[in-house]
């Protein structure tokens, strides 16, 4: 075994990726020869979350992972299976409940979170777009998008990301870095941590979550804020703009000759129409709120990048997906040519993507009479 | 400065969209990137003359199967065995891959890392994407090992239920708050043998949710009729079948349903099952579940289509025959991860750390079963347990 590995026992598995392993050292008392055993606690990185409590496992030195952690686990040595179904403890479950103001929160899937966003410098606020992935049928023209979901915090779920924006301000505004760092306020403690993981920040528990306080209380009680644009930047760039692009409406038009535009209920074999996808934006409070106590500060509201495609198998289309570049403030229109092949009831889906990750989902149901 | 460490840690995403046309014989593949400057974005290429592609498929899918079963029936291969294992499936999955995927994408798909998210977003259902391989030589390039990968099929080519508008908006009510795990049916077929220290492991996947969500809101079916599963089906957030799928799978992937008993479950009476729009989660932990057949001669359609099709947003299963051992163990692991109060994953996080676990248990070098999971659905989807 090289020098820097350790085989120890998985005393801890709470912490999203990092584990707690404990390794026995025996050693001969320096004084009386006796033979004592010393338990030594590493907090070790475990990328998969694979290993629970009471696993064996070989962890090797790393480089340092975060303040607390240089360990990683190189190899699950005897694996525990039992531990969840057979011997879940209730302790287990009563610290889980007894944490799950943390879990509300979302607090420990910083790197999930985070990888949301884009980097687009500092004076940009990057919109994310929240929109319903659910299936949601219509017929020619006729469009609600309406189940949008709210009421949870989940950072891999965009549908989700309006809350989550609307805590963050309140987790940075509340962090308690005693005992660590008492000389710091919030401010100079992250300016002079450049690479700070805020997330883990949290994680570690040496920050302190205070609840039901909303942006504006969160702005007026710090009036510091307002007065310093680099953290205001600096707290807006973990804030998704959120442009809702709540109602699309989506239309068959005519294409071509005499007829211009006219929105149709059909369509007629080989003849072409556009379809057309309207997709209005609207900023939501929390954002809007920090546009306002920003004013003045050269910040402004990045442009929504969307891709859009469409599968019509009845159909020839042309290029069936496209990119569209608009800005928050006005909506977006997004046209296809199709021409229609196959006679009866068809159905054309689309699909709007961020980053190949489908925010929206619609589906089109139109006849085509021969 | 924060932003820019974080993002590049971050796991990146690739879209396949997978369009086949058998009537025309062309198979169209498109990448969408998470970057809109990575030089695999929006890269696209069809596949011409194609029309015979589902048998080829077919009798890939058949060897692998053949293979997979092998596999199982060594307790302890020895180590040049276990190679000759390896080169099979490793070459098997090379050749499908080198079938599906056009020749120019081939170098962009290479160039994707370990760890990776990739949607297939499909109207097939008869391409095995979890097995194939990009790289010939080794079981660590199969997809299922490589990437989360998650297929996302096209709905104009599943029979979708017809609902009026008023039928969407009452869908839309109810599906509102779906990830609260209010009820689970976990549904316990029969013969399941016994698993390891001399228990049962029927009683083992009774008590799956048990210690995960409150217990009250479980509902255990032991050996039930599909009448019986239809009478407590309303209403539950999530339903896990062990051995409920397909009992007696022949071997290769596409079996034929030659058993109807009322016991077993097949893609024609996934309908009749009442699915509420409500039930967002299934996880047909049998043999074959997620595995594509014919349906009336016509079209390949498989259990996770079905449910997708009746509104489920995640549909779990299998591609093959999987030891009952083995599956009751990968539920365990991918549950632990699902229904963690504090990690809130995702499914295809859930399935890969429960895949990693599988990896990481000491009979790895015996069965690589895990690598015949799949995802059927949304990428994203979790769900919620309350704390009460």
């Amino acid at each position: 075994m090289a020098a820097k590995e350790k085989i120890g026992t998985v005393v801890s598995d709470k912490m999203d990726k990092t584990i707690v392993v404990a390794v026995e050292n025996r050693a001969p008392h320096p004084k009386y020869g006796k033979i004592v055993v010393k338990t030594s606690r590493y907090k070790v990185h475990d990328q998969y979350n694979s290993c629970c409590v009471g696993d064996e496992v070989l962890i090797r030195e790393t480089r340092p992972l975060s303040r607390t952690k240089c360990w990683a686990v190189a190899e699950v040595l005897r694996s525990n299976a039992s531990y969840q179904v057979s011997n879940s403890k209730s302790s287990d479950r009563d610290k889980i409940s007894s944490n799950s103001d943390s879990a509300k929160l979302g607090l420990n899937d910083g790197d999930n979170y985070l990888s949301m966003f884009e980097d687009t410098g500092r004076k940009t606020i990057t919109p994310y777009v929240l929109f319903s992935q659910k299936p949601i049928t219509i017929q020619t023209k006729v469009y609600a998008m309406e189940n949008v979901q709210h009421g949870y915090v989940h950072p891999n779920d965009p549908s989700q990301s309006l809350n989550q924006a609307r805590l963050l301000p309140q987790r940075l505004a509340h962090v308690d870095i005693t005992p660590l760092e008492r000389d710091y306020t919030v401010e100079e403690y992250i300016e002079q941590h450049p690479d700070l993981d805020v997330d883990e920040l949290f994680s570690l528990n040496i920050c302190e979550v205070r609840r039901n306080n909303h942006v504006r209380e969160f702005i007026k009680d710090h009036p510091e804020l307002r007065e310093n644009p680099k953290f205001l930047t600096q707290i807006l760039q973990y804030i998704p703009t959120l442009q809702a692009v709540r109602k699309p409406e989506v239309v068959l038009m005519t294409q071509a000759q005499n007829i211009t535009n006219e929105v149709l209920e059909f369509c007629e074999l080989n003849s072409p129409v556009d379809l057309e996808i309207t997709l209005p934006v609207e900023i939501p409070e929390a954002v809007d709120e920090f546009l306002k106590y920003s004013m003045g500060k050269d910040l402004e509201l990045a442009k929504i990048s969307l891709d859009v495609c469409i599968t019509a198998l009845g159909f020839k289309v042309e290029d069936e997906c496209q990119s569209v570049t608009f800005p928050a403030s006005k909506p977006a229109k997004v046209s296809f040519t199709i021409i229609p092949q196959k006679a009866g009831k068809q159905v054309i889906e689309i699909e709007l993507l961020k980053s190949a990750t489908r925010v929206g989902y619609i589906i089109v149901e139109t006849d085509v009479k021969d | 400065m924060l932003q820019k460490a974080k993002v590049s840690q971050s796991i990146r995403r690739r879209k396949i969209r997978v369009i086949f046309d058998q009537t025309i014989g062309t198979l169209s593949v498109r990448i969408i990137a998470d970057n809109p400057t990575d030089p695999d974005h929006y890269a696209k290429s069809t596949l011409e003359g194609i029309s015979d592609l589902e048998t080829t498929i077919t009798q890939f899918s058949t060897q692998l199967t053949s293979v997979f079963q092998e596999i199982v029936s060594f307790e302890q291969p020895s180590e040049s065995k276990w190679l000759e294992f390896e080169a099979g499936l490793s070459s098997l999955g090379n050749n499908i891959f080198n079938t599906v995927i056009p020749r120019n994408l081939v170098e962009y798909i290479r160039q994707w890392e370990p760890g990776w998210i990739v949607e297939i977003y499909t109207n097939e259902q008869f391409i095995p994407w979890e097995l194939l391989n990009d790289r010939e030589g080794s079981v660590d390039s199969t997809w299922g090992a490589k990437f989360q990968v998650i297929r996302s099929p096209v709905i104009s080519e599943i029979p979708v239920l017809s609902e009026s508008v008023e039928q969407e908006q009452e869908i839309a009510q109810k599906v509102k708050g779906s990830r609260l795990v209010k009820k689970v049916l976990n549904v316990v077929g029969s013969n399941l043998g016994s698993c390891p220290n001399n228990e049962s492991c029927a009683d083992r996947v009774s008590r799956l949710f048990l210690d995960l969500v409150a217990p009250d809101s479980v509902i255990i079916q032991n050996e039930p009729d599909l009448s019986d599963i239809s009478d407590a089906v309303a209403q539950s957030t999530l339903i896990h079948f062990t051995c409920h799928g397909i009992y007696n799978p022949v071997p290769g992937m596409r079996t034929t349903p030659t058993l109807r008993s009322s016991r077993n479950l097949y893609y024609e009476n996934v309908r009749a099952l009442g699915l509420d729009r409500a039930t967002p989660f299934v996880f047909a932990n049998s043999c074959g579940s997620a595995a594509s057949r014919p349906s009336n001669g016509s079209r390949n359609l498989n259990l996770g289509g079905e449910f997708y099709a009746c509104g489920t947003d995640v549909f779990v299963g299998t591609l093959a025959e999987v030891p009952i051992q083995n599956a009751v163990f990968f539920a365990e692991y991918f549950y632990r991860e699902l229904l963690h109060t504090d990690r809130h994953s995702t499914v295809d996080r859930a399935l890969s750390v429960a895949k990693r676990r599988a990896i990481n248990h000491r009979t790895r070098r015996v069965n690589p079963y895990w690598l015949l999971y799949c995802v059927i659905g949304r990428s994203d989807y979790y769900l919620r347990v309350s704390p009460n």
